[in-house]
């Protein structure tokens, strides 16, 4: 399975969606003109990966801002990885913000009320 | 908003249409089945309605704030470029004024002195006009200052 390898842009992020590895990395901003289009990319690969998944998976997020439509999105990427976990599969959830950064803190905060699974909330190094 | 970010509810929604408008089921358990998925699905609906005004309200929050150290940072050059423009005009005001006084000292001098010996004291009347022309430095300048801060205003109308 090959890696998901997205460049950020000025509205969308940088995305490393590594199999071998298990590390799903996003960070940066989120302000697609189309977001359900530009994350049906990674849900595709997702449902590839939860065929075929490491043992343990690492979702690591950075963001610097993200508007609504993207927070849907990725609350519905952020289920399907969950799915993993569901299956027996360990999925640690790291949710990165920047120091002082009190809404992006409160965000990771939602999505692991929401999703129902630990986030590890961290600012980042 | 694209309509595919909702396509999950939507497919919800056209499920149950359908169910509604199919022929009735004798089986009452049907319904308690599908009613209790639809609980469930209106269950995580309302949370995620819960989950996406709280994240749009922060985020109108920090537009807000933002427009606000926008309007203020605004403000503030608004401040800085007519502090400057103020400068530089005193600094061309200041020369004008002294070019004309050491204009005046030299007509007075050479022009306005000759005549004076017919009036008696020279020295005295001499000090006199050359005072009285140092004391209306700062007032003119003041003057110039305003004429060229009106002229570069009625330029600039929304400087």
């Amino acid at each position: 399975m090959e890696p998901l390898i997205l460049p950020s842009t000025a509205n969308t992020p940088y995305v490393h969606f590594d199999p071998t590895t298990g590390i799903l990395e996003m960070r940066g901003r989120s302000t697609p003109e189309n977001p359900s289009e530009y994350y049906a990319r990674m849900m595709r690969w997702v449902d590839q990966y939860t065929q075929h998944p490491r043992e343990e998976t690492e979702v690591r997020t950075y963001f610097e801002y993200f508007n609504t439509s993207s927070s849907k999105c990725l609350l519905e990427l952020m289920k399907k990885i969950k799915t993993l976990r569901n299956a027996g599969h360990a999925v640690n959830w790291v949710w990165m913000y920047e120091p002082e950064d009190e809404d992006m803190r409160e965000a990771g905060s939602d999505f692991s009320d929401l999703l129902k699974v630990p986030f590890s909330i961290v600012v980042r190094p | 908003m694209n309509d595919r970010l909702f396509s999950e509810e939507a497919t919800v929604v056209r499920q149950y249409r359908e169910l509604l408008q199919a022929k009735p089921s004798e089986d009452s358990n049907d319904y308690r089945t599908a009613l209790s998925i639809l609980t469930e699905k209106y269950q995580e609906l309302l949370e995620q309605a819960k989950f996406l005004t709280r994240i749009s309200d922060r985020l109108e929050n920090r537009l807000q704030l933002s427009n606000q150290a926008l309007a203020e940072k605004n403000n503030e050059l608004k401040q800085t470029l007519a502090e400057l423009t103020r400068a530089r005009v005193s600094k061309s005001a200041i020369t004008i004024i002294y070019v004309i006084a050491a204009c005046l000292f030299v007509f007075e001098e050479y022009f306005i002195e000759p005549f004076l010996g017919f009036m008696g004291n020279i020295m005295v009347y001499g000090i006199a006009i050359k005072l009285a022309i140092a004391l209306l430095l700062k007032p003119a300048e003041n003057i110039l200052e305003r004429v060229l801060l009106k002229q570069l205003t009625r330029r600039r109308p929304n400087g």
